[in-house]
């Protein structure tokens, strides 16, 4: 059963290297890399069936837990929240950015101090 | 071990309900049409985190150890008890839109970027009667003495200028939850200590 959750292709990396790690000490980060929950739901389903894990609810929970201590999900964070509030933000690019450094430079004023 | 490393995990990234999902969903809806939502219609009584000060000088070392320094619109990024027990208080500088259109031109598609708060590690605040358009640049944080900033408020060498509504709030720290919190590079592997 352990093979099988191995290869679960929903698992993201972490998902997968953190359970394969440690059977007794499960930890289940995955939403924090992943703004895939159902992926992450589906997967945190089949890997508490197979392990016998009770207590596992999904519905409306932020935040699920395995009473038995041996697995932990973090269905939604802020930073998932955050993350999925700007889907088409971007940084400066390097020229952009390159562009606004050197441009200061003409404008502020140089220090230079001692130290 | 789990156990700890999961509250932990809790305390850093809280969960989300869906009521306040809802209401920041409708508030980047509504700020697009108007912006000015992210505002408070009157100033906090005490000094909040996102508070707008003028006249903070911000210093950037330099590849020659020289330092680039100017005074410009200040935004707290300090948290608001950290502002009221601590020595020290991080601020960003919040630059006039007109520095980024003298220095990159005509280019619209930029401008609008920054206007629609379209770049991450910036943080766009529309004019007011107090001050023009501004930029706030996440990645310009320096530290500043608490006693400095109260005596330039109390000499009238600075004022405090604008805070945020508590949608305001909610906007700015989920554009610092994602700058200085967003998952890094999968190919960077770190040591495993659990």
């Amino acid at each position: 059963m352990k093979d099988e959750i191995l290869t679960t292709p929903s698992a993201t990396t972490l998902f997968e290297k953190k359970i394969g790690a440690d059977d007794t000490n499960i930890f289940m980060a995955g939403s924090l890399y992943s703004t895939d929950y159902t992926d992450i739901l589906d997967t945190a389903s089949l890997i508490a069936d197979s392990y016998n894990i009770m207590g596992l609810n999904t519905a409306n929970a932020n935040i699920l837990e395995i009473e038995s201590n041996d697995c932990i999900l973090i269905k939604e964070s802020w930073l998932d929240f955050s993350l999925s509030l700007f889907p088409n933000a971007r940084y400066f690019t390097k020229e952009e950015q390159e562009k606004f450094d050197a441009f200061k430079k003409t404008k502020f004023k140089k220090f230079k101090f001692k130290f | 071990m789990a156990r700890i490393f999961a509250d932990v995990i809790r305390e850093l990234f809280p969960p989300i309900s869906e009521d306040t999902k809802k209401r920041l969903k409708e508030l980047l809806l509504q700020h697009k049409n108007n912006p000015y939502l992210i505002f408070a219609t009157s100033l906090n009584q005490v000094i909040s985190q996102g508070d707008i000060i003028s006249n903070i000088p911000f210093l950037t070392l330099q590849e020659d150890e020289t330092y680039l320094g100017e005074k410009h619109f200040a935004m707290l990024i300090s948290h608001t008890c950290d502002f009221a027990n601590d020595n020290t208080i991080l601020f960003a500088p919040a630059y006039t839109i007109d520095l980024f259109k003298e220095c990159f031109g005509n280019n619209e598609g930029l401008l609008n970027s920054l206007r629609d708060n379209l770049i991450y590690d910036k943080f766009y605040l529309p004019e007011r009667d107090a001050y023009p358009e501004l930029v706030v640049d996440f990645n310009g944080i320096n530290s500043v003495s608490k006693k400095y900033i109260l005596k330039n408020l109390e000499d009238k060498n600075s004022d405090k200028i604008a805070s945020l509504s508590q949608e305001g709030y909610y906007y700015l720290i989920t554009k610092l939850t994602v700058h200085f919190l967003r998952p890094e590079n999968s190919e960077l592997i770190r040591e495993e200590t659990i």
